[in-house]
């Protein structure tokens, strides 16, 4: 049996796109030192895939390097998701720029998968345009199975120009015959198909052509899950994104209710009555938007959280005190100023419910997934850049040593595989760091005996021991030790070069600082509070 | 391990066994031999830390000065920010042992702290969020994140309200969170509640910085605890930071320690 007949829209070079660069810009999305993605221009100069970075400038030097963000490519990737979900409900997203959709019910429904190519190739066209990117545009490949759809997405010629349709179809039931010619690589499992490739086995054909029992005997489960693929069959078929019913209960009150307990008996019902529906979807609420409106026209909405699962009863006394506030206030003329002639109940947070195991002695067993929703309720308050995580990496200077990532993100990996320790960095502080870390700078004077002010000569040497050290315009505390100067001098070959010398220093005060002069300014970088 | 099995599982057997050695000093009579079996039975079977104390770990130094012996669950703790340094890096310690036994902490309102020393001194960074802006709903923030981040450090940005400050340590108590207070960093934003532990840096002194030469490597610190409920006498101890530093090695290591570039030019 052939595979899910699947449509399969692909944006070329997606991250480049991302990365807000038109296409005859030549761009070079990096991760890791390698190009992971470039724009049309740069792969005329000779840049691909899997080049070390200085390689690609060395190829074409006016090249532009942007790092790789997956979560970026993805956010900007949603719009075009949406559009193409606006055609056809279940859509699957593999990866940013990638976008599956089943294409039995969708191709009947507008009269066939060309006509169906076209409409979702303009979608994602008019969407990505909307959004203010600019790219090649979409391309799409229907076949039977993701792996030939995408494969004839990929075939799919760039048009002269940009009306002529981006879409390659495969006649149904002919995918296997269609990819045989295909190079063998192209199912990217480098391991297996280099191997294959020694074997004499160069494409796809060749391989289809197996024994499915030898290959699995053979290659083991990766290798017939390639056998599969390379016969036109499904890997696996496409995971689909339903998107959420409409759990809304609401309840008409006639005539209109003035007082609270008149309403709470309403609300208990619609309470159970919503429990019961979510329960019977196996999903649980975590908020919930309480609504009104009154006999005169106002509407009323708050929403309510709960850490666990809001239960019947939870929601039920959550609506009554928001009735209470709403009802009673109305002499103030804040709240509702007439009698309450609708109460809606609206789930607008659900998760599936895992049910919540508390831990033997007391504690959530959930505790993880806790602490991601607080944190994500504050980045609600307060933006994705609210709520941050460090990680540390390689650097000079305690402030340069450390990375802010938004929570959520991606802790990006800063140590080589296989090791905890970082690698050693020349011109790093030696001892402790800094628990107070001032940015900017503090300023400061800093002077010796005789009251002058203490440089640093351009060969790293001190023009005398430090004496007293004034911060901030405050009073002059002695320097009781130090140690130093560590010099550095970072970038010295572009604009962005820097130079300055750094001292520890322990203060009459008994507190540490670290203290930096850069053009023939002292300031206080840290404090070892 | 092993030894819990066999507690539990051979609840007869266990006291049985110990029966005739048992019965001959307690005059020979069956159940009064059994009742020792029982006891140790129902010692083995308690849980380990009782639900309602809770306690989330800290260094043995610390814990030798904490009224409690560690970091009890619901409770907050003050650290002042007193005459000497080092406010900072002692709740930076307070924090380590729970964090790198699963705790979950969060900073907040701490634009400049140094997340390098924070990973030196052992609290680890994939399970410490910076909320380093809170703005104006700072008293919000620490009430959603108290729901469940394990310890929240404040270093309140503006002046506390009373009713705040009632408010965030009763949720504190209530979700069995521990709320740390950085003290006095300025001088209007006091904690005006109570804490049920509060302290303080009484001293400290630094070891490897000599007059040019060498570098900071270790420091004592002499903190100062004051409790509540049959501990409001201060306690004082010292500690040493990083802990792992034995003070004879830093002593030694000072004139051994290579020049700096100063010496040399």
């Amino acid at each position: 049996m052939p595979g899910v007949r699947t449509l399969v829209v692909w944006y070329p070079d997606w991250p480049v796109v991302a990365a807000g660069h038109p296409p005859e810009v030549p761009v070079a999305v990096v991760s890791a030192n390698r190009v992971v993605a470039c724009s049309s221009a740069a792969r005329q100069d000779g840049v691909s895939q899997g080049l070390r970075r200085r390689e690609a400038q060395g190829r074409c030097p006016e090249l532009v390097v942007v790092s790789a963000d997956p979560s970026r490519d993805l956010r900007a990737w949603e719009p075009a998701v949406l559009a193409v979900e606006s055609l056809t409900p279940l859509v699957e997203v593999t990866r940013a720029g990638i976008v599956a959709v089943a294409t039995r019910g969708p191709s009947r429904y507008f009269g066939g998968d060309r006509a169906l190519a076209e409409l979702v190739a303009r979608a994602v066209d008019s969407a990505v345009v909307a959004a203010g990117w600019r790219g090649s545009g979409a391309r799409v490949g229907v076949a039977d199975g993701r792996f030939a759809a995408e494969l004839a997405a990929h075939a799919t010629p760039v048009g002269a120009r940009p009306e002529d349709l981006r879409a390659t179809v495969v006649t149904p039931g002919t995918s296997a015959a269609w990819l045989a010619p295909f190079p063998a690589s192209a199912l990217g499992r480098p391991d297996l198909t280099d191997l294959w490739a020694r074997l004499g086995l160069r494409t796809l054909g060749e391989v289809a052509a197996l024994d499915p029992r030898a290959v699995l005997a053979r290659f083991g489960e990766e290798g017939i899950e390639a056998h599969r693929l390379a016969r036109g069959l499904d890997e696996r078929p496409p995971a689909a994104r339903v998107p959420p019913p409409d759990l809304a209960v609401s309840a008409e009150l006639d005539p209109p209710a003035e007082r609270v307990d008149t309403v709470a008996f309403v609300a208990r019902a619609l309470a159970d009555e919503l429990h019961e529906e979510l329960g019977a979807l196996g999903l649980s609420c975590t908020r919930i938007s309480i609504e009104g409106e009154t006999d005169h026209g106002e509407r009323l909405q708050r929403f309510w959280r709960h850490d666990g699962t809001l239960t019947a009863g939870a929601v039920a006394e959550r609506v009554r005190w928001q009735l209470d506030e709403w009802l009673r206030s109305k002499s103030e003329g804040v709240g509702a100023s007439g009698g309450l002639i609708l109460l809606r109940l609206r789930p607008d947070e659900v998760r599936a419910d895992h049910g919540r195991q508390l831990g033997f002695w007391g504690g959530s067993a959930l505790g993880d997934a806790g602490v991601a929703r607080a944190l994500a309720r504050v980045q609600g308050m307060l933006g994705p850049h609210g709520v941050v995580t460090a990680v540390v990496g390689g650097g000079r200077d305690p402030a340069e040593q450390v990375h802010l990532v938004p929570w959520g993100d991606e802790r990006t990996q800063t140590h080589p595989l296989g090791s905890t320790e970082l690698p050693p960095w020349p011109g790093r502080l030696p001892g402790l760091a800094p628990a107070t870390v001032h940015c900017p700078a503090l300023p400061a004077e800093v002077r010796d005996r005789g009251g002058d002010m203490v440089a640093v000569t351009g060969r790293g040497a001190i023009s005398a021991p430090p004496a007293t050290v004034s911060i901030a315009g405050g009073r002059g505390l002695e320097v009781t030790s130090w140690a130093g100067p560590w010099p550095v001098e970072e970038r010295w070959w572009d604009d962005r070069a820097r130079r300055r010398a750094r001292l520890q220093m322990v203060l009459a005060d008994g507190s540490a600082r670290l203290l930096s002069r850069e053009g023939g300014r002292w300031g206080v970088d840290a404090t070892y509070d | 391990m092993f030894d819990t099995v066999v507690g539990v599982g051979s609840t007869d057997s266990a006291p049985r066994r110990s029966g005739p050695a048992l019965a001959q000093g307690f005059g020979g009579r069956d159940q009064d031999a059994r009742r020792p079996g029982l006891t140790a039975l129902a010692t083995r079977s308690a849980p380990i830390v009782r639900a309602a104390a809770r306690l989330l770990e800290v260094s043995p130094e610390l814990a030798e000065l904490l009224p409690e012996g560690g970091l009890r669950r619901g409770s907050t703790v003050a650290v002042e920010v007193g005459a000497a340094p080092g406010s900072v890096s002692l709740t930076l310690s307070l924090l380590a042992s729970a964090s790198v036994a699963g705790a979950w902490c969060a900073a907040v309102a701490i634009p400049d702290l140094g997340l390098v020393a924070a990973e030196e001194l052992g609290v680890v960074l994939e399970r410490l969020a910076l909320v380093p802006w809170p703005g104006e709903q700072w008293s919000l923030i620490v009430a959603a994140l108290i729901e469940s981040v394990d310890i929240v450090v404040l270093r309140p940005p503006s002046r506390v309200r009373r009713r705040d400050a009632s408010r965030l340590t009763a949720r504190a108590r209530e979700r069995g969170a521990v709320l740390v207070v950085l003290d006095g960093a300025t001088r209007t934003a006091r904690w005006p509640e109570g804490a049920d532990v509060r302290l303080e840096v009484t001293g400290s002194s630094w070891s490897g910085l000599g007059s040019g030469c060498g570098h900071l490597q270790g420091r004592d610190m002499t903190v100062t605890v004051t409790g509540r409920r049959g501990a409001t006498r201060p306690r004082s101890g010292s500690i040493r930071l990083p802990a792992d530093m034995p003070s004879s090695f830093l002593q030694d290591r000072v004139g051994a320690l290579d020049t700096p570039a100063a010496q040399v030019g």
